[in-house]
């Protein structure tokens, strides 16, 4: 009952976060930068039309009237028009937003399954050939940038194995599945398009690998460092002293309360996922919203850039809600007692 | 003052000195535990000397700026071009060499900055619990960390002109409030140790007690976390840069020179694999450090 | 007697150091120990003079750090140290329990007590694996037995909902359910209230009397030692110094370290400060060559600071491991030994 209070009262403070966001990025688009009007007609606009866009969008008020407009007009999905699609960037974001999401869905469970499984067996047998060799691998996996992962994959299967297609999400001849969900491999799976979801996970495999191998490193250090230190509690001695064998005493009784830094852990990596996407899905010209985000900051459409970092700010706290569920699970002190904010 | 005053003064200065060397001698054996922390520690070192004296190293100094020859670009690495040469003709080895510079003054910059801001504001926030002005605090870096940072310093670089130096302001904007959460934790729970208690008590200063009370005690933390983060801000750095947000052409920099690179693989590859590699060096080379003086401060009594 | 019977754990001459900054931390110096079917002893000694080292090692719990540099341990015809991982497993699951010091750190905080319980029990092989209700039955039994209240409910619980006390009879339970042989308590009431230690001394001593168990209580307090064992070994900086009954050691005390033991015991009649023993135990790093006593003994003469003292036999089973007692040495030099006090 506590726990679900807990939730409750974490949801309840992701809003007001969300509200306190929403002002810091309203500030980014609004305050710095010179005059709006201009930024988004162009300089060659001649005065009038700049006044009627001021007009139309209430750029004469004072600043926290504009945010409320702003706000408001946020609320309902109407973020404005972006000024290189010239569409409303909100059917913009509805186009890109499932690729993105597609490629950070794959990232996160190979993480998930890549880094909480090396960690364990890697603190089985610390100093090992396997926990030297994943030590020597991580360190490069946290040490490279994951944009050169993504052109070091690309230049082995594609251009010299030819295994994997280069870029896009689908193949030219390959008909996108109808859309369910918007993610190619689940709508290609529902639809019993087996071509489609096989192609377009194909082309996530590469992006994605290089978004989750850095990941991957963290979360198996940091579940093997947890591990570590947990074998070193007196629990664990009378565990093995009561005769519990040693591979039940690592994966349930050690990797349980291992398992809850590391599952934190994964949702700062999810977050350097949404950032990383930017780069990722450029090399691999990758349609996701993060590559439409990366055209707007370079071509100053604030409208566009507003709309996708707000998006991926909700994003960003659904997965860190999503997380204090699996923690309260894992931890029965959260659960139970309930955790402070 | 009577002789032998003098004399007990000057041996316990002594035996200070001789307790600070052997403290350095025990940090240093801690350290060096780890042989791979020692390889880091060295590898820094030699960054730091080859961005110094870049100038005296690199085989071709003119070619860190808008040098052209096209009679010799896109060259294999051969044994005049060790790492061959970009499509303007010029050295690869000269430019990566020329690059660290801004890959130091990147993470430096930007922790000098971040760093202090976030340690004050978390020193504050660790003091006050439960006052209206921790709750402030607190709240304002919640709001900075709701957005990944990459994403909120993307975000921020797209109103400037982009510079080293912008987006250098980019990632420090976005990087405080980790210090602030991470210094607020220790404090919060340092302030409630008795010592505090007994401090407050003979009527310490709160800036007694906030300075030379709680902040030496997150000390280690702190520094832990800033040698940690060298690597990870020159990432940052490179991934502005090679995105086209860091600094412009022909300034050497290696997210830009990778990012001008991969668009011409399979075949030039040494235009992106050099420099790649040469942030995976940096980078891992800081990380080792990093990792090596977080297991000397945390080093359990063994 | 008991002493004709064959000893049921056997330490001989064994050496235990473990890797510290500066080389080697010479810990446990020879150690020799017998334990009999049914004795109860009492490791007593000041708090880092080994006590915990030694019975992990029978175990074979130490932390990493911690190498067995020589000496044998035999338990119930087990060689401990040459020991196959599932003749080990079958030792720890039927024959020998240990309870831990600080119940908090022994229980794993994230699961319940009930499956904690429950998992040493199926893996003793006192129930049929797969037959959960008898697991579950001998689990409620153990708990029982320990005179916990309501031994379903706190089944269900996690150990941060039970008091110190509670976790600690928990432990007990956990111990008692699998052993039949013997069983090693480290300080068990060390971290509780003196109320409650009592209570958990008493049950201990009760249960290990029924089972007719052999039992090692390592302990700080002469008073605990006299009440719950039949011979007191104490222990100084790695080696046993003095061995006898507990009624004959705590009346004739022997060794000068036993001596100032005794005269540390706060009494409760009388007003001078007590004598206790002056310095600190001294570096394992680098041990006096001769006895460890010897740095801090007022009768310490030449033979003291050369050779370690062997265990000098002076009836009635009473051991002492001080040249005071060999009768080699000329009366002349003991009597000038004792009167430099």
């Amino acid at each position: 009952m506590a726990g679900f209070k807990y939730i409750l009262k974490r949801m309840a403070w992701s809003i007001f976060v969300l509200f306190g966001l929403s002002i810091l990025i309203f500030c980014i688009a609004r305050v710095i930068p010179g005059d709006t009007a201009t930024m988004a007609l162009g300089s060659t606009a001649s005065e009038h039309a700049k006044e009627l866009y001021r007009e139309q969008n209430h750029l004469n008020e004072p600043l926290p009237v504009q945010y409320f407009y702003w706000i408001g007009d946020a609320v309902r999905g109407n973020f404005g028009n972006s000024t290189q699609t010239k569409r409303p960037v909100a059917t913009d974001i509805k186009e890109f937003l499932p690729a993105t999401l597609e490629l950070i869905a794959f990232a996160a469970i190979l993480e998930i399954i890549g880094g909480i499984g090396l960690g364990v067996l890697t603190a089985r047998k610390p100093g090992g050939l396997l926990d030297n060799s994943v030590r020597v691998t991580s360190y490069l996996g946290i040490a490279t940038p994951s944009f050169v992962w993504g052109i070091l994959f690309m230049l082995i299967f594609c251009h010299w194995t030819h295994l994997l297609p280069t870029i896009g999400r689908l193949s030219s001849n390959i008909v996108p599945p109808k859309n369910i969900t918007g993610l190619y491999v689940i709508d290609g799976i529902l639809t019993g398009n087996t071509a489609a979801a096989w192609d377009a996970f194909k082309h996530i495999i590469m992006p994605g690998t290089a978004l989750a191998l850095t990941g991957i490193a963290q979360s198996a250090r940091m579940t093997r460092a947890s591990m570590l230190d947990n074998m070193d509690k007196d629990y664990v001695s009378a565990e093995i002293a009561a005769g519990i064998p040693m591979r039940r005493v690592m994966w349930v009784y050690v990797l349980r309360p291992s398992a809850i830094p590391a599952v934190s852990m994964i949702a700062l990596d999810i977050a350097a996922m949404l950032g990383n996407a930017f780069m990722v899905e450029q090399v691999f010209s990758y349609p996701g919203v993060s590559k439409y985000c990366l055209n707007a900051i370079l071509n100053k459409d604030l409208n566009a850039v507003v709309g996708v970092v707000l998006v991926i700010g909700v994003s960003f706290l659904l997965v860190n809600i999503m997380v204090d569920i699996i923690s309260a699970f894992l931890d029965p002190r959260i659960r139970l007692q309930g955790g402070t904010i | 003052m009577s002789k032998k005053n003098e004399k007990t003064a000057n041996t316990s200065v002594a035996s200070r000195s001789a307790v600070r060397w052997d403290n350095i001698k025990r940090n240093w054996y801690m350290f060096s535990r780890n042989k791979i922390s020692v390889v880091g520690f060295v590898a820094v070192i030699l960054i730091i000397l080859v961005a110094i004296f870049q100038q005296y190293i690199a085989p071709y100094p003119e070619h860190s700026s808008a040098y052209t020859n096209f009679s010799a670009a896109k060259l294999s690495p051969n044994s005049q071009y060790w790492l061959g040469t970009d499509a303007s003709g010029r050295d690869v080895l000269s430019r990566i060499i020329f690059s660290f510079r801004g890959a130091l003054i990147m993470g430096v910059g930007v922790i000098m900055v971040a760093a202090p801001v976030g340690v004050i504001m978390g020193l504050l926030a660790g003091y006050y619990k439960g006052r209206i002005v921790s709750t402030i605090i607190m709240r304002v870096v919640d709001i900075f960390l709701s957005l990944p940072s990459l994403v909120l310093a993307l975000a921020i670089s797209a109103i400037f002109t982009p510079t080293l130096f912008h987006s250098m302001m980019a990632i420090t904007v976005s990087w405080w409030a980790w210090y602030a959460r991470l210094v607020y934790g220790a404090a919060s729970s340092i302030r409630n140790e008795y010592y505090i208690q007994s401090a407050e008590l003979i009527g310490a200063s709160r800036k007694h007690i906030i300075f030379r009370e709680i902040l030496p005690n997150c000390w280690f933390t702190i520094l832990t976390k800033m040698t940690l983060d060298m690597g990870i801000v020159i990432l940052m750095g490179a991934s502005l840069s090679f995105v086209g947000l860091g600094a412009q052409p022909p300034k050497p920099d290696l997210g830009t020179m990778i990012s001008d690179g991969y668009k011409l693989l399979p075949d030039a590859w040494w235009l992106t694999i050099f420099p790649a590699a040469a942030i995976m060096l940096i980078v891992l080379s800081f990380n080792l450090l990093g990792d090596g003086i977080a297991d000397m401060l945390n080093a359990k009594e063994v | 007697m008991v002493e004709q019977k064959q000893p049921i754990l056997r330490i001989e001459d064994l050496y235990i150091n473990y890797k510290v900054y500066g080389g080697y931390s010479y810990v446990i110096d020879g150690l020799n120990l017998n334990v009999f079917p049914g004795e109860k002893i009492a490791l007593v000694g000041e708090s880092g003079c080994g006590k915990t080292t030694t019975v992990k090692s029978i175990l074979r719990v130490l932390p990493k750090q911690a190498k067995i540099a020589g000496g044998s341990i035999v338990f119930d015809g087990h060689d401990v140290l040459n020991i196959k991982p599932n003749e080990l497993n079958e030792v720890r699951r039927r024959k020998m329990s240990m309870i831990f010091q600080d119940p908090t750190a022994s229980l794993n905080p994230v699961f319940t007590i009930g499956k904690q319980i429950s998992d040493s029990i199926k893996y003793s092989g006192l129930a049929d694996r797969k037959d959960k209700k008898a697991i579950k039955e001998r689990a409620i039994q153990a708990l029982n037995d320990c005179s916990m209240p309501d031994p379903e409910r706190i089944m269900g619980n996690y150990p941060f909902q039970l008091s110190g006390g509670m976790r600690q009879r928990v432990c007990i339970a956990m111990a008692l359910a699998t052993a039949s042989k013997f069983m090693i308590a480290d300080e068990p009431t060390t971290n509780l209230d003196v109320t409650i230690q009592d209570q958990v001394l008493k049950l201990i001593r009760n249960l290990t009397d029924e089972k007719d168990m052999s039992l090692i209580l390592i302990t700080h307090s002469m008073g605990v030692a006299r009440m719950m064992a039949d011979r007191i070994c104490v222990m100084y900086a790695g080696n046993i110094v003095e061995n006898a009954k507990t009624e004959e050691l705590l009346e004739k005390p022997q060794h000068p370290y036993t001596v100032g033991l005794m005269n540390s015991i706060p009494k409760l009649t009388g007003d001078s400060i007590l004598s206790g023993i002056p310095g600190r135990l001294p570096s394992y790093l680098t041990p006096p060559p001769g006895c460890r006593f010897s740095t801090r003994c007022p009768h310490a003469f030449d033979s003291c600071f050369v050779k370690k003292p062997p265990f000098y036999d002076i009836g009635n089973g009473h051991q002492v491991a001080c040249y005071l007692h060999d009768k080699s040495v000329p009366q002349s030099i003991k009597e000038e030994a004792v009167s430099n006090e």
